[in-house]
């Protein structure tokens, strides 16, 4: 006793390798398919767990993951260490700068997707709690403070990860959905631990509830002040004394660890901890962004998906499950997320389509409702129905909030740069060996020689300034008019290459003048993003620059965008 | 120099006894004369003779017509120089950031920093660590594209034109994910590296359009974008290029705790001061327009 035998240290091993393995699997699947990894990673769970394989091979999954035993509790103790150390990666990403550029609206979103959500809920629960299943002996104020709380609380782990793999984590919309998950999570866990104090659940530090909210505050404000201010002053001494990236990531992981496990003391939640050690660690300037990456990566890519796979393990989704009260926990959540969200975000002055996605970012519930759900469920607050219901209603807000704003988010309608360009604007073998040249030649295509000058000399000047190589052989002068509608591209081949002052010194051998409308800012954007996503393969590019006709660069276009568009 | 395109008309120079008090002098004598610009030494402290004279000497060696007014005060040095300031309407504090001790500068605070953040007009930290007396061969302007920015850009382009600078640096620091690629284009998915390279792309196109139309003739004008955040970059490309002074288009007001709190881009350059620093503030008269 007080070890793991071989056996199991055997078993512990298989199971980690096979839920990593599975999980960095579909995650990397979901990615291919231009979905957050988090929803392969969730899935992976599942099939693992006892809704799949538990099925189809129950002495598999019974060997593999352990309810009970030495092997579950080590399990579980690596799960909590994982999503601990998520949090701290997702802390690290928080912009405090830019969370008070956006204060007004993270405010009003924090508290629309709270109080709307929470009321509803509360009422419900309150009015008709037979409808969604309350034990007749639990108390009616307990529930409903109970689900009040569980259809307001957002799951700021699977936000975080969504946003990131969406590349939204440090967008506006993004920052304004972390922020307000923060606001949240911190206001869903004190009702929580509220409740949890209403029937008897403390803490282990024996603290009041009052007391432990008080310590929570005094926390945040420690870890926003103090705390960073002392970080900004140690890392530069780590950095230049320890040995890197070992110093830095022990120093980071240590820390995070322990303000993990004061959080958990207080009964707040060990995620919260390190997630304000993420906060002020990130926010260091001396952090280098080579530190933070080897952090982000070592944690993202090990960590995260073995916790994101392990929620799966956790229920049988056959047993206990009620459709009606699946589908009335769903709409509750949903509707009063969404609602409160959306038009918080619209009084906050988000365009329609970013209210909506943060409406539906917001709504991700993940592993925060299963453990409150869990918390509740152990504590007789709630039967195992209710907790089913739950728990679906976590996995499907957390697999559809990614996609429902990749949705939202990606209406955008797509511009091609070739579309504004023509046979006539096409220059398969450019004269010119100087990118001032190049420029000249190409605005006379445009512009003719009446319009040579304007065109050029608009081009020519912003050249000067700032060469337009965007690297990989390509080069994207611009030029702004005041008298043309539409976009005109005009596109050059340079056979010997022409530098154009790209950052990676290569020479730009397509050379892709865009003359845009002066009023249109958003298609000069476009254009070039246009343009980046086509040259991003070096063979595409290679094969750009040895065409000979626009014919043919169209044809490599065309052919090599479908194919980027099928992986 | 026609009173229009003049970048400062009244400047404030704080003088004490230190190692770079002449420095300081002639500098502040350069700058006026270069602007234009009518000069008020002030002292805080006693025994104003031996400034007097390093005053008087360095005004011998130079053209400037009328011969500026040597104030001394006693006092705290911050509340006074801001008073005599907004008192003979200074549109500029030039002073010396001396490089204090760290952890006394963390104690005690800074008198220069103080400057900085409490004047609602331009402030000039001048650091004098084995520069020479040029006050501005190479300049760093760090634009954030927008309408202060543009006045700083103005500003120093002509700035860097009358005091016959080498290089004029304009730096955009950006970060990657707050320019509104995604937005813009719906390309959220997109692997880090492409989305990086576009980021670069569309910030050196945010960047182009910006500097449209500002008067660059005379001076030697080089651009450059950068990804980082809170000015980190600015701070080390300045080091890079050897800049003699960093310019940023402060907020008209007051910089307080939230500043410091929430990391405005000018404390950041203020902690780290890569050499000496202009925290640039539109005039008055422009503010009202």
């Amino acid at each position: 006793m007080g070890q793991l035998s071989h056996h199991e240290i055997v078993q512990l091993l298989l199971s980690l390798a096979v839920l990593l393995g599975a999980a960095r699997i579909l995650g990397e699947l979901a990615r291919r398919l231009r979905q957050p990894a988090v929803i392969g990673e969730l899935l992976a769970g599942v099939m693992l767990g006892p809704t799949v394989l538990g099925k189809l091979w129950p002495a598999a999954n019974a060997t593999l993951f352990p309810t009970e035993g030495a092997v579950s509790v080590a399990m579980h103790g690596f799960t909590v260490i994982a999503i601990t150390l998520f949090l701290l990666v997702a802390g690290m990403e928080v912009d405090l700068s830019t969370i008070w550029k956006r204060r007004i609206a993270a405010f009003s979103v924090g508290i629309g997707g709270m109080v709307v959500p929470f009321v509803m809920a509360f009422a419900v629960a309150w009015f008709a709690p037979s409808l969604l299943g309350a034990k007749s002996e639990s108390p009616t104020l307990v529930f409903a403070l109970f689900i009040g709380t569980a259809m307001a609380i957002s799951a700021l782990p699977v936000v975080a990860k969504m946003l990131m793999d969406l590349q939204l984590f440090r967008t506006d919309v993004g920052m304004t959905i972390i922020a307000a998950a923060v606001f949240n999570d911190l206001a869903g866990w004190m009702i929580f631990a509220v409740v949890l104090a209403m029937i008897g659940q403390a803490s282990s530090s024996g603290l009041e509830v009052w007391q432990s909210i008080l310590v929570t505050v005094l926390f945040v404000v420690f870890m926003l002040t103090i705390a960073r201010w002392l970080l900004d002053r140690v890392l530069p001494w780590i950095q230049a004394h320890l040995s890197w990236p070992g110093g830095m990531l022990g120093f980071s992981l240590v820390m995070g660890i322990l303000c993990a496990a004061f959080t958990e003391w207080i009964g707040v939640h060990a995620v919260f901890g390190a997630f304000m050690f993420g906060v002020a660690l990130g926010d260091s300037r001396h952090l280098r962004a080579s530190t933070r990456e080897t952090i982000d990566q070592f944690i993202s890519f090990i960590f995260a998906p073995l916790f994101f796979a392990s929620v799966g393990l956790r229920v049988n989704f056959f047993e206990h499950f009620d459709l009606g009260l699946v589908l009335i926990v769903l709409a509750l959540a949903t509707v009063g997320k969404l609602l409160g969200c959306v038009l918080s975000a619209r009084m906050a002055r988000f365009p329609r389509r970013e209210a909506w996605a943060i409406g539906f970012g917001m709504n991700a519930r993940g592993a925060m409702e299963i453990i409150l759900g869990l918390l509740a469920f152990e504590a007789g607050i709630i039967d195992a129905r209710l907790f089913v219901a739950l728990v679906i209603m976590a996995l499907v807000t957390s697999m559809t909030s990614g996609s429902l704003m990749q949705w939202v988010m990606g209406r955008t309608e797509q511009v091609r740069f070739w579309a504004f360009a023509g046979p006539k604007l096409f220059v398969p073998r450019l004269d010119s060996t100087d990118r001032f040249d190049a420029i000249r030649e190409l605005a006379r295509v445009v512009g003719g020689e009446s319009r040579i000058d304007a065109i050029a000399g608009s081009a020519v000047s912003r050249e000067r300034l700032l060469g337009s190589g965007i690297g990989g052989g390509v080069a994207v002068p611009h030029a702004r008019l005041e008298d043309i509608t539409e976009p005109i591209v005009a596109v050059g081949i340079s056979r010997v290459g022409i530098d154009f002052d790209a950052r990676d010194g290569h020479p730009a051998r397509i050379i892709i003048l865009l003359v845009t409308p002066a009023s249109d800012a958003r298609v000069q954007l476009q254009l070039l993003a246009s343009v980046a996503a086509v040259c991003r393969d070096a063979q595409t590019v290679e094969r750009l620059a040895l065409v000979g006709s626009w014919t043919e660069f169209l044809a490599v276009l065309n052919v090599d965008a479908a194919a980027a568009r099928s992986t | 120099m026609s009173e229009q395109s003049a970048v400062f008309v009244r400047i404030l120079a704080c003088i004490a006894h230190s190692p770079g008090a002449e420095r300081l002098a002639r500098q502040a004598i350069g700058l006026a004369q270069a602007c234009g610009a009518e000069l008020t030494f002030l002292h805080v402290g006693s025994d104003r003779k031996p400034l007097e004279s390093l005053i008087a000497s360095v005004i011998a060696e130079s053209s400037l017509e009328k011969t500026p007014e040597l104030l001394d005060r006693v006092g705290r040095a911050d509340r006074i120089i801001l008073h005599e300031a907004r008192r003979i309407g200074a549109d500029l504090i030039l002073a010396g950031a001396l490089g204090v001790d760290p952890m006394l500068r963390e104690l005690w605070g800074s008198t220069s920093r103080r400057l900085a953040r409490r004047f609602t007009k331009s402030v000039w930290l001048t650091v004098h660590r084995g520069l020479p007396q040029e006050m501005a061969r190479r300049i760093v302007a760090v634009a954030q594209l927008d309408a202060a920015s543009s006045a700083m850009v103005r500003d120093v382009a002509e700035l860097a034109r009358r005091l016959r600078c080498e290089q004029m640096h304009i730096v955009y620091e950006y970060d990657p994910y707050l320019i509104g690629v995604t937005e813009a284009t719906g390309t959220q998915g997109a692997d880090s590296e492409e989305y990086e390279r576009m980021a670069d792309a569309a910030a050196r196109l945010g960047l182009s359009n910006f500097l449209e139309g500002f008067d660059f003739s005379g001076v030697q004008v080089k651009a450059e974008p950068l990804a980082g955040k809170n000015l980190v970059e600015a701070s080390q490309y300045a080091r890079f290029v050897k800049a003699d002074l960093v310019v940023i288009a402060a907020p008209i007001r007051r910089m307080g705790f939230l500043d410091r709190f929430f990391r405005h881009p000018a404390e950041t350059v203020m902690l780290d001061m890569p050499c000496s620093v202009l925290f640039h503030r539109v005039r008055s008269a422009e503010r009202r327009g």
